[in-house]
């Protein structure tokens, strides 16, 4: 049987499998009592064990990419050292919380147990946080370009957006905006969103429909 | 009519919410009607999407200006439409790319994506005869998360001084990100996400935004083949029984609301269709 087939033939009964499940789950003739309860989770543990795999082949991936360009004296191998450096460290760190002394329930870790977690709330969450107040920006420098007055739409838009901004001024002078901006949001956006809800449903419907059926095509399907 | 059928008793004996499930069978129904009507050899109208048409310029750009082409395919689950869109748009531009020697950067936040895309890129290079081009190095797994993978994508994007952008799959808050930093960079841009909420600020930033079912529909789009075409048109049909349907409810309800007529034709027409589905599991 070729790759192809394998891969059809494998997505063609897992998916009769899930809908055949999803179609009868409920009905109190005990099949999705007895059956699906046990089986489903079956299918659940080879998906996280896939994942698995593929988080090894993640890491195999950033390994021969920074490795060689380390070797090779590629632009910028510095900062592959520190990737190697960063990793290592934060698996030590992780290993130590994990194999060292357990405190109690509740309790934080102690010594080189501790290290991990510091590495964790005092550095990367921090890191996190600061990359994500970067949108501010970039949200204003997008906003400045987008703002521009260059049709009929971008007009409408830019009026829209005032309009929700004055609304939204703390000390606004303007009450009534607030009621318009409230008006724009329940019924305009609202209805705008919800149509595209459903292009998003019946779209996903399709794009499974199709893939379920075998009848997706492409190099994805086709590898030897 | 007879998969209508079964598919109608079959509904009788599955719990709520029934609405799914009319769904899929109509789905199934309307996709053998469009499957055989198109067998028969009778051409389907699709109409023109420019963002897709647009994909040649872009790779055309990064020809003039010998830089690369930078493609995302979101940070969506593997098994997402969205991401499975995103690998047959991949191939028309790992196909492009190849035929006009571009360098093409694959950036993922998802591990199980990596052997996927190599697998995609991979193929398409040997279509276009290229195979000895392509560089297994240019599609790279930047861990971390969300954001981690955005700042990661950035300076990928502005180290290498991309020529084109292009944005497909399912996107957070990292897709302004990315589609400013190549805003900044000059790049042209075209992007697609089936997650409405991310839309605004693409066609903010992007030169052409595929918006949610436009997006969806790009492989079939670039695929033309008998069964996609018939796949978008049963999609189109449903649509079009959906919007029927809230266009006959409001006038139904507000005709009700101001006493014109005694009942609500459209809510009476939804029970009456449930109620042998009730009577059927016995229920209430």
């Amino acid at each position: 049987m070729s790759k192809e087939r394998i891969i059809r033939t494998t997505i063609l009964v897992a998916g009769i499998y899930f809908i055949v499940e999803f179609l009868i789950k409920g009905i109190s003739s005990g099949v999705d009592n007895g059956f699906f309860k046990k089986v489903t989770p079956v299918f659940t543990d080879v998906l996280i064990v896939i994942g698995l795999f593929a988080i090894g082949i993640g890491l195999v991936n950033i390994f021969m990419l920074h490795s060689h360009r380390i070797i090779r004296f590629r632009p910028n191998w510095e900062h592959s050292i520190v990737l190697f450096v960063g990793f290592f460290t934060v698996m030590t760190f992780a290993v130590l919380k994990w194999t060292g002394p357990q405190p109690p329930p509740g309790q934080p870790h102690v010594g080189a147990g501790n290290l991990f977690d510091y590495v964790v709330t005092k550095i990367l969450v921090h890191m996190n946080s600061t990359i994500y107040s970067f949108l501010a920006f970039f949200v204003t420098s997008a906003a400045l370009r987008a703002f521009r007055v260059r049709g009929l739409e971008s007009a409408v838009m830019m009026v829209s957006a005032v309009i929700v901004l004055s609304a939204m001024a703390p000390e606004t002078s303007f009450p009534f905006l607030a009621q318009f901006r409230e008006w724009m949001d329940a019924k305009i956006n609202t209805a705008v969103f919800r149509a595209l809800t459903f292009g998003m449903i019946l779209g996903g419907i399709t794009v499974a429909m199709r893939m379920w059926l075998g009848i997706e095509r492409g190099a994805m399907f086709e590898a030897t | 009519m007879v998969l209508l059928t079964a598919g109608y008793f079959f509904l009788s004996i599955t719990p709520d919410p029934w609405l799914q499930r009319v769904l899929f069978f109509l789905f199934g129904a309307g996709l053998l009607a469009y499957l055989s009507y198109t067998r028969r050899g009778r051409q389907m109208f699709m109409r023109r999407i420019a963002g897709l048409d647009k994909i040649d310029e872009a790779v055309g750009r990064a020809v003039e200006m010998g830089r690369p082409v930078f493609f995302v395919p979101g940070i969506g689950w593997l098994a997402d439409p969205g991401t499975l869109t995103a690998f047959g748009l991949l191939e028309r531009a790992a196909r492009l790319c190849s035929r006009y020697d571009v360098r093409l950067c694959v950036a993922t936040a998802s591990p199980e994506m990596v052997p996927v895309m190599v697998n995609i890129v991979r193929e398409a290079y040997r279509a276009e005869g290229k195979h000895e081009s392509f560089n297994e190095d240019d599609i790279r797994y930047l861990p971390g998360g969300q954001f981690y993978f955005a700042v990661a994508a950035m300076g990928w994007m502005r180290r290498e001084r991309i020529a084109a952008s292009l944005l497909f799959g399912s996107f957070f808050a990292e897709a302004l990100m990315l589609s400013e930093t190549a805003q900044q960079l000059g790049a042209v841009q075209i992007s697609g996400t089936e997650q409405p909420m991310q839309i605004p600020f693409l066609i903010a930033t992007c030169d052409y935004v595929l918006i949610v079912e436009e997006y969806l529909a790009a492989h079939a789009y670039l695929m033309r083949e008998p069964v996609h075409l018939a796949s978008i048109r049963t999609q189109d049909l449903l649509k079009g029984v959906m919007m029927l349907l809230m266009v006959l409810g409001v006038i139904s309800a507000t005709l009700f609301a101001v006493g014109v007529i005694d009942v609500n034709v459209v809510e009476r027409f939804l029970e009456e269709f449930h109620k042998p589905l009730k009577w059927f599991r016995g229920g209430s």
